[in-house]
């Protein structure tokens, strides 16, 4: 038997694509008034940080 | 809109995928602006996403970063091919269309899981998996712990407001 969440069900939105649209041009806007340089630096960044707590366990070695 | 072809271009090759953080919360009304796409991926869909980055999105993911603290591009499929066969860093990040995407592949929620519990959407005919509200939390908890960087903590601190307040609110 599914386990009943204690979550209730709290719905998308429904204008959701709007939504994504609306960030997405904010997204893009915020990368037009940075230079590429800090843009691509902010991409390493994040590199960097995502692969400090990712584990490397080297699981695909073995596929 | 590119995310969009992005996610409809996940569904044509057949990759199992679920839209996570902030994205998600996004479709749930959180009015934080997002900068990147963080996406979750099937692990043995790997090959198969690297493949539709290169081939049919004409985009490159990254595979390290230089001296002069820069990413490093694998400028061809193979190249990129090689790297994630020999890395297992639990994400594949990738620039399409100077717009940043995560696709993670190891995350604190077994993928089927979280592939179950998330809701559906269509659009264009694509189906658009949506995490739940409580699998995003969890992993909000999650990556808020392992998080060095104090401005992606408090992204995090922002969003899990967001889901308290949501759920106060349905309660």
């Amino acid at each position: 038997m599914k386990n009943k969440s204690l979550f209730p069900d709290i719905v998308i939105k429904k204008d959701f694509i709007n939504l994504l649209q609306n960030n997405e041009q904010h997204e893009k806007f915020y990368k037009s008034i940075i230079s590429s340089e800090d843009f691509l630096k902010r991409i390493a960044k994040d590199f960097i940080e995502k692969k400090k707590y990712g584990n490397n366990k080297g699981i695909r070695k073995f596929k | 809109m590119e995310i969009i072809k992005v996610l409809e271009s996940l569904s044509d090759n057949n990759i199992d995928f679920v839209l996570i953080g902030g994205k998600a919360l996004l479709m749930y009304g959180s009015n934080r602006v997002t900068f990147d796409t963080d996406i979750a991926v099937k692990f043995i869909h790997i090959d198969k996403l690297v493949k539709m980055i290169y081939n049919n999105l004409n985009s490159k993911i990254v595979i390290g970063v230089n001296q002069e603290q820069y990413p490093i591009f694998a400028e061809n499929l193979t190249e990129a091919l090689r790297f994630v066969n020999q890395n297992d860093w639990g994400f594949i990040k990738a620039i399409i269309n100077d717009l940043e995407f995560d696709f993670l592949y190891d995350i604190p929620i077994p993928f089927m899981k979280l592939y179950t519990n998330a809701k559906t959407k269509v659009i264009n005919n694509c189906k658009i998996k949506i995490a739940s509200l409580e699998d995003i939390k969890l992993m909000k908890e999650k990556s808020i712990k392992d998080r060095t960087d104090q401005m992606k903590q408090n992204t995090d601190k922002i969003d899990l407001d967001f889901i308290n307040k949501l759920l106060h609110e349905a309660n």
